[in-house]
């Protein structure tokens, strides 16, 4: 067992109003694999990662990072944690270049490794005709795809990807997931929240499939193809 | 949009126009600093909410919230992220939690604002 994989424990979120986001999710994702979060709109994924990161707070249960309690210590989290959320990012003032290098830095890289690491990244998705353009003017795609970069310049132990294919093409998509596959190999735990069943067969070593705020069976890619064409593109 | 920066500056140059050769020094001083940092100050508690609500409510803010930024826990003693959550929670019909706590806080920050406009008062007499 690895010391540095994220441990979810009967993990539970009730909201003001009585309405139970997560009802007792448990998971472990150990570094170095690509951990998939599989489950249709509204069944919790989103606020399940909000609460490893720290921008929610569980109404019970446990999430543990390395040696760190993430629920009594959420500034930890934003430390060792880099997440890419559903929305796209605030970076209309900012060149894609300049954004990514940033959020580098803020993340701790110096200025050197953030700028050779930029362009490493750039050009593995074939984003370099793109690099000095203002984030206001890029397509849907390509900021996505920036995004992704921005979070994988200086990647955390986990590093969070909130359905980071939405708006992208084909073929970036799969250059995507392999820098997804390089930030696991690299040493990250890397969790990949997505309803697209295909995305999470293709990508991920092993999932979870959420629904109605619980985690329903299991198991490594081609168990779980089964298992998702049943609990969810049949529901 | 205007920045509040270019409206600051905007102010600076453009009231000079106004009065080439008038009034007393402290006047000019006042009109040339003094208004635009009460301008500024105004439109930062109009905007600061204001752009804060509008990215929270686009899931946007979730990123920069989640930056390890050191001064973080700053934020949520300033009154600016209170503004934001009460302005969300009036605008949108889903439920938005730490309203509540907004509210509380930003009763405060008022509470403390007067005391102090009161003990500035009582020291001028």
């Amino acid at each position: 067992m690895n010391s540095w994989a994220l441990q979810v424990t009967d993990l539970r979120k009730v909201s003001g109003r009585g309405a139970v986001a997560n009802d007792g999710i448990s998971l472990r994702v150990e570094p170095g694999e690509v951990y998939g979060l599989l489950g249709p709109n509204g069944a919790g994924k989103s606020t399940l990662v909000k609460q490893v990161i720290g921008l929610l707070r569980p109404t019970s249960g446990q999430i543990a990072l390395g040696p760190h309690d993430l629920v009594a210590a959420p500034h930890v989290a934003r430390q060792l944690c880099c997440y890419l959320p559903q929305a796209q990012m605030p970076i209309d003032a900012l060149r894609a270049a300049e954004a990514i290098e940033l959020g580098g830095m803020i993340r701790g890289a110096d200025r050197r490794t953030a700028r050779e690491r930029t362009r490493e990244l750039l050009e593995a998705l074939d984003l370099g005709e793109w690099r000095r353009t203002p984030g206001a003017r890029l397509s849907g795609g390509v900021r996505r795809l920036v995004g992704f970069v921005m979070v994988a310049v200086h990647p955390g132990r986990v590093v969070i990807l909130d359905e980071p294919t939405n708006d992208v093409d084909p073929l970036r998509r799969r250059l995507l997931w392999q820098q997804g596959r390089r930030l696991a190999d690299d040493g990250s735990a890397v969790v990949l929240v997505t309803h697209n069943v295909l995305e999470a067969e293709k990508a991920v070593d092993r999932l979870a499939i959420v629904d109605r705020g619980r985690t329903w069976p299991r198991g490594r890619r081609r168990r779980s193809r089964q298992t998702a064409g049943t609990s969810c593109g049949c529901r | 949009m205007l920045r509040p920066d270019e409206a600051g500056a905007g102010l600076v140059v453009g009231f000079s126009l106004f009065m080439p050769d008038v009034v007393p020094d402290r006047t000019v001083l006042y009109v040339s600093t003094g208004v635009p940092v009460f301008n500024l100050y105004l439109l930062g508690l109009v905007v600061m909410p204001q752009v804060t609500g509008e990215q929270r409510m686009a899931d946007t803010y979730d990123f920069v919230q989640s930056l390890p930024v050191r001064l973080v826990s700053v934020n949520h003693v300033l009154p600016f992220e209170s503004m934001a959550v009460t302005m969300r929670g009036s605008l949108t019909a889903t439920p938005v939690s730490g309203v509540g706590q907004a509210y509380l806080m930003l009763l405060a920050w008022t509470t403390g604002c007067v005391a102090l406009a009161l003990w500035a008062l009582g020291r001028r007499g």
